[in-house]
């Protein structure tokens, strides 16, 4: 198997991501800002609305405690962004991974009392913020794997 | 109005962009692979990167130059891969010619039979159509197509974005890269905000294509893989099953085109130099060879380190010589002249006005730095020695043995490098012995150095001992006109 990874040069594009490295901490703080932020932001928005149900449904109450989480958390994770801890991150990943995690679980097997939501995937609000959720694990991932440095933390490259 | 079909011109003229766009890509990742970083500032100063695509780090603790920062790519993602600029270099700039050849029949055909219809949009109402497309897409579903169109709003919005913006965009990126284009119009260079910004906004567009292609494809395969390569492919949907197959054999035959490039750039570089050499060779004599340079930086603007490529000769003979500043160096000049002459530096200091000039440097590899060189402009030398009606070349020999000085290079021998005799002529060709109004330092090419200001980098010879009026340089080296040129493969001709 190694033989042939290394003949067809698959191997070595593989691991390509470790030949690629950014320095852009503050451009790399403020994009995930931007990401957990709207996250944060759709989930208010559903929550004031109700549009992620259908019209005339009512919304269980869990439904509103997790909105009402998931928009502290990421706003909590964003505050903390900013002010250059590391937790902030871990937060950001934690919300945008439950915000994947509840959409697809809705999506197919459903939610108590809201057998409605499954197989509703024609829902572009839904698909905009799965995208931010998965943009910032990917954001996080790549500033874990030293791809990226997000501010305060910079690079300290001498060549 | 005219019928949005898929008329021959614009199917061929399709198929031929897929195969040049993809040599363009695999070329420029090499070229990329050449200096894989990029910066904001022209000085390149080592650490402001922005972004780097390289694992190597450079030792703090001895002499580097930029060749060892070199990275080998893959062939996967670059043509033809393996630290192969020279090869590298060929095919981006012969693909470029054909891109633009393809670009402009399409354009002309485009408007000539008035398919136009099909990109540009003529109202504004195709904006909140878009929106509602993109909804749709969000939906995972698909929209209308527009009302006797062959695409939906946002794809019309998308193709017209591609064809009128982006690929200009990376033709003028990619001209603002050129050192004799940069040389004759800084202001061009400024006004993409230096020559750094333009390197990175090549990449942007670079990444702006790729994304495009990725979407295009899965929009085919969305839309109907078979129906959309029917009406590309025959012009009409007739038969899938049949479009489908002939879409994989056009796309295996693209890869074949790749893979036989490869092979033989790996195998066959002389090859490949000279036959694709050939082809760039003529775009460049007429279009860039006549740019002489304007540049006049500001000395607030010259670099605090400037860059170097190649090392100094690591020989007891240079090393005398350095530690007495050249009093024995002696500069040769003959071949065919009518008054063949022997110079110290103290003679060419006298020989006429010192000329100056502050500049912009364009390594082959991508770098850049500003310096204020100074010197005795070359067309001067030329009028004193006077060459002979046969001389159409002068070829500059260095102390450097590359082999045992630069072990980072390939191959080994003199260095040397073989400029054409209307090139010496032009007044910004300068034999410099001052850079940036101190004698010039021995990694930048002490006592004497070429500069050549439209041209890049490695044509401009340091440490230079002897310059020789020749006729002809087929029997010089490997004859193809430098040390570069026979080691690595690169053109002699470098205004780009």
């Amino acid at each position: 198997m190694t033989a042939v990874l290394r003949w067809t040069g698959l191997g070595k594009l593989v691991s390509c991501y470790r030949y690629i490295y950014f320095n852009g901490p503050r451009t790399t703080l403020a994009l995930g800002m931007v990401l957990v932020l709207g996250v944060g932001a759709i989930h208010l928005y559903l929550l004031v609305t109700d549009q992620a149900l259908a019209r005339g449904v009512a919304s269980p109450a869990y439904l509103d405690v997790y909105f009402t989480l998931l928009f502290a958390s990421a706003l909590l994770a964003a505050l903390s962004m900013a002010t250059g801890r590391r937790p902030g991150w871990a937060l950001g990943s934690l919300a945008s991974a439950a915000t994947i995690m509840m959409y697809v679980v809705s999506r197919v097997w459903g939610l108590p009392d809201l057998p409605l939501l499954v197989r509703w995937w024609d829902y572009p609000l839904g698909t905009f913020v799965l995208a931010l959720a998965a943009m910032f694990l990917g954001l996080h991932f790549s500033v874990m794997t030293g791809l990226n440095v997000a501010y305060p933390d910079r690079r300290d490259w001498h060549d | 109005m005219t019928q949005l079909d898929f008329p021959a011109w614009l199917r061929v003229t399709h198929w031929v962009n897929v195969l040049f766009i993809t040599l363009l890509i695999r070329s420029g990742m090499e070229i990329v692979a050449t200096h894989p970083k990029f910066y904001w500032r022209d000085q390149c100063k080592p650490g402001t990167e922005w972004a780097r695509f390289t694992r190597k780090t450079m030792p703090k603790d001895k002499l580097y130059d930029t060749l060892d920062e070199e990275e080998s790519y893959s062939s996967i993602i670059s043509l033809p891969g393996h630290k192969k600029l020279g090869m590298g270099r060929h095919w981006h700039f012969f693909s470029v010619l054909g891109w633009i050849l393809t670009g402009l029949v399409y354009f002309i055909l485009l408007f000539a039979t008035g398919q136009w219809h099909r990109y540009i949009p003529y109202s504004w109402s195709i904006f909140p159509t878009a929106w509602n497309d993109l909804l749709t897409y969000l939906s995972f579903n698909l929209p209308p197509l527009l009302p006797g169109q062959p695409l939906d709003a946002i794809q019309k919005l998308t193709y017209a974005f591609v064809l009128f913006f982006l690929a200009p965009f990376q033709i003028l990126t990619g001209t603002a890269q050129s050192p004799a284009i940069e040389a004759r119009f800084p202001w061009y260079v400024r006004l993409w905000g230096g020559r750094q910004s333009a390197r990175n906004l090549h990449l942007f567009g670079l990444l702006i294509f790729i994304g495009f292609i990725a979407v295009h494809l899965v929009m085919v395969a969305s839309w109907g893989w078979g129906q959309l390569n029917a009406l590309m492919i025959f012009g009409e949907v007739r038969d899938r099953g049949w479009a489908i197959a002939l879409s994989f054999v056009i796309i295996a035959a693209i890869v074949a085109v790749h893979w036989a490039a490869t092979v033989l750039s790996l195998k066959r570089p002389r090859t490949v130099q000279r036959a694709l050499g050939a082809v760039v060779m003529g775009a460049r004599k007429l279009l860039l060879r006549p740019l002489v340079s304007r540049q006049d930086y500001s000395t607030a603007e010259l670099s605090p380190e400037h860059r170097v490529n190649g090392k100094p000769p690591d020989s007891d003979g240079y090393k005398v010589m350095a530690v007495h500043n050249f009093a024995d160096w002696r500069l040769e000049v003959g071949g065919l002249v009518e008054h063949p002459m022997t110079f110290t530096l103290e003679d060419l200091r006298a020989l006429c006005a010192k000329q100056t000039q502050r500049v912009l440097h364009n390594c082959v590899q991508g770098w850049t730095s500003i310096g204020e060189w100074s010197g005795l402009p070359m067309r001067d030398m030329v009028e004193f020695v006077k060459p002979l009606p046969q001389a159409r070349y002068v070829c500059f020999l260095t102390m450097q043995d590359t082999g045992r000085d630069d072990p980072s290079a390939e191959g080994e021998g003199q260095f040397y490098e073989v400029i054409d005799l209307t090139v010496a002529r032009q007044s910004h060709t300068l034999l410099a012995y001052e850079m940036n109004g101190e004698p010039l330092p021995i990694k930048h090419g002490a006592p004497l150095r070429l500069r050549v200001e439209n041209q890049v980098g490695f044509k401009m010879a340091k440490w230079i001992e002897r310059i020789e009026f020749i006729s002809g340089y087929s029997d010089i080296g490997a004859g193809m006109g430098g040390w570069r040129e026979d080691n690595v493969f690169y053109d002699k001709n470098v205004e780009i």
